[in-house]
């Protein structure tokens, strides 16, 4: 059972349909005993940063988020969900995220490009991933003004370029990935990245 | 590299498409869903629904069909026509939809952006103005009502408000170009394009391939807004998505015909009796090698074996090239010209085409200027 995680904002309609059309069974994730049901998790995103660590924290999600991560539960962020998993963000107000993975959010600035970044960029990988398994020269759907920035490079596995500026668009540590695009409005190949990440199996 | 978007727009009435459409293979003709699949199968980029349902009653007709879209289409969809309320933008997003787009109701209650921005997000909330040259000719006028009220405000006075109040995009329609397919209006999206931070769709005109590169050319919209191009298949996503790469604009790369029918829903097999001259050229050096005739059954075996088949018009049979010589084709694009009835095979030729083994079957020269 795939969780996807609910804090009461964004748009889950769309991770939804995609998982329907992938037949993989899901259901929303919005209290902890929830996720006592689910062995694979994804975080979707669309809003402010602080508004979304607020409302973790209202419902009690954040440290059922991190046990989750560290009972190896396979887990993928999306866009602000992505944002989130990063150590703190600059959005409005400094604001403390999950730290899961080594880096910030900044806002991205170029004179030459408009902010926010929206449509579709090509996605250049750094890394052979998993989650790229059958794909070639995907293009992908971005909407953020936002990036992380002083990641670890190790962590990286995909980027776009935008101006510029270039734009981390995929991480992945151990069995946990995040993407600032969205996979589940990238069209075909976004969902067979989706399709890759229900497909990855952690070896114990 | 940010790609240039292609959003083909449907204008939906009680939940049909309301502008005819001419495609092959649909299984009901006027239906959104089927349609919206048919042009997320050539590579559209995005897609927008403008709901001119007069009633209100019939409005849910609407959420249902966003539902139906959304489950069928992974690419961003926006709905507009009739969004008045803070309500009505989260009947529309729930039901599965990305973006509203507001038109009048934003003019009468500018509210509507600043609050639609600060609950759903910047991000879903395009504006759409209509805009309409003074006949002063110093500018334009946002008018409303399909063009009938000038309501008097300055374009781009109100392109500045609308940032400040939070609009995510811009979807710009001239009301002079519109349905004139002479062009989109160049002057008014620079103008607009130049003051706005927030993506400008550029929506009214478009009546060739040409204008599509125009006004991407021109750096006056980050995307090309068409309907009845599209509807009435005079154009598909695809093909204005091949010439824009032609010409050196960067677009998101459509997606491959799967199969062959899609293939051969796109040649004119009629012209010829069912022969397509094929023109074959080297992958790498450019030359070209041969010309030679393809048919159904000669296409079929060339998709299947990716080496090249052509039908022998003196023989009167199905000739696999190499089959006896071992000058094997390679395949590694087909190309279609512009009026539908000429292939053009990009291969690698193994030793020779010419059956005098010649590597290209034009070796005799018949004319070269200055050399009489």
């Amino acid at each position: 059972m795939i969780g996807i995680i609910d804090y009461g904002a964004g748009n889950l309609k769309s991770v939804q349909n995609a998982l329907t059309r992938l037949h993989a069974p899901h259901m929303l994730c919005g209290t902890k005993t929830d996720f006592e049901h689910c062995d694979r998790l994804i975080l979707p995103g669309v809003g402010a940063f602080a508004d979304c660590m607020k409302q973790l924290e209202q419902r009690d999600l954040i440290d059922a988020i991190k046990q989750a991560i560290n009972n190896k539960v396979p887990f993928l962020g999306i866009c602000l969900g992505m944002q989130v998993l990063f150590e703190s963000s600059d959005e409005m107000e400094e604001c403390e995220g999950l730290g899961i993975f080594k880096g910030h959010i900044r806002r991205m600035e170029d004179p030459n490009v408009k902010i926010p970044h929206i449509g579709w960029n090509d996605l250049c990988f750094t890394h052979s991933d998993p989650l790229f398994a059958g794909l070639h020269q995907p293009y992908v759907y971005y909407v953020h003004s936002y990036r992380a920035t002083a990641y670890e490079e190790s962590d990286l596995i995909a980027y776009s370029t935008y101006g510029d500026l270039k734009v981390p668009g995929a991480f992945h540590k151990d069995h946990i990935w995040a993407c600032q695009f969205h996979p589940e409005k990238s069209g075909e190949d976004g969902i067979t990245m989706l399709k890759n990440f229900l497909a990855f199996e952690v070896s114990l | 590299m940010h790609t240039k978007r292609i959003i083909p727009c449907l204008d939906v009435k009680d939940g049909k498409v309301v502008k005819g459409v001419n495609f092959v293979g649909l299984k009901e003709v006027g239906d959104p869903v089927e349609l919206a699949y048919e042009y997320y199968r050539q590579g559209a980029d995005e897609l927008v629904f403008l709901d001119i349902t007069a009633t209100h009653e019939a409005r849910d007709t609407i959420s249902e069909l966003c539902e139906q879209v959304a489950a069928k289409i992974f690419i961003p969809f926006t709905v507009g026509g009739g969004i008045r309320t803070i309500d009505d933008i989260k009947r529309i997003l729930r039901s599965g939809a990305d973006k509203v787009s507001l038109n009048s109701a934003a003019i009468r209650n500018p509210e509507l952006i600043s609050e639609g921005a600060k609950i759903f997000g910047s991000q879903c909330i395009v504006v759409a103005i209509d805009a309409k040259q003074r006949e002063t000719k110093d500018g334009w006028n946002v008018v409303i009502n399909g063009g009938r009220i000038d309501t008097g405000i300055d374009v781009l006075e109100w392109v500045k408000k609308i940032q400040e109040l939070g609009a995510g995009e811009i979807l710009l329609t001239s009301m002079d170009q519109d349905g004139r397919k002479q062009g989109f209006d160049l002057p008014l999206l620079s103008a607009v394009n130049q003051i706005s931070d927030i993506p400008v769709i550029a929506s009214g005109g478009c009546g060739s391939l040409a204008h599509f590169y125009e006004v991407f050319a021109e750096n006056a919209a980050d995307a090309a807004l068409a309907a009845s191009l599209f509807h009435y298949g005079e154009l598909s996503v695809g093909e204005v998505k091949d010439y824009l790469t032609y010409r050196g604009i960067p677009v998101r790369k459509k997606t491959m015909p799967q199969d062959l029918s899609a293939l051969f829903s796109q040649l004119d097999f009629a012209k010829q009796n069912g022969l397509i001259p094929t023109i074959v050229q080297d992958h790498e050096s450019k030359e070209v090698l041969m010309l030679a005739y393809s048919n159904k059954e000669s296409l079929q075996i060339t998709w299947k074996k990716g080496l090249a088949c052509y039908y022998s018009r003196s023989r009167n049979e199905l000739w696999l090239k190499g089959e006896t010589s071992g000058h094997y084709q390679a395949i590694h694009e087909i190309r279609l010209d512009c009026d539908r009835d000429t292939l053009l095979f990009s291969v690698t030729q193994t030793t020779a085409a010419c059956h005098t083994d010649a590597y290209s079957c034009f070796y005799q020269l018949l004319y070269q200027q200055g050399d009489q």
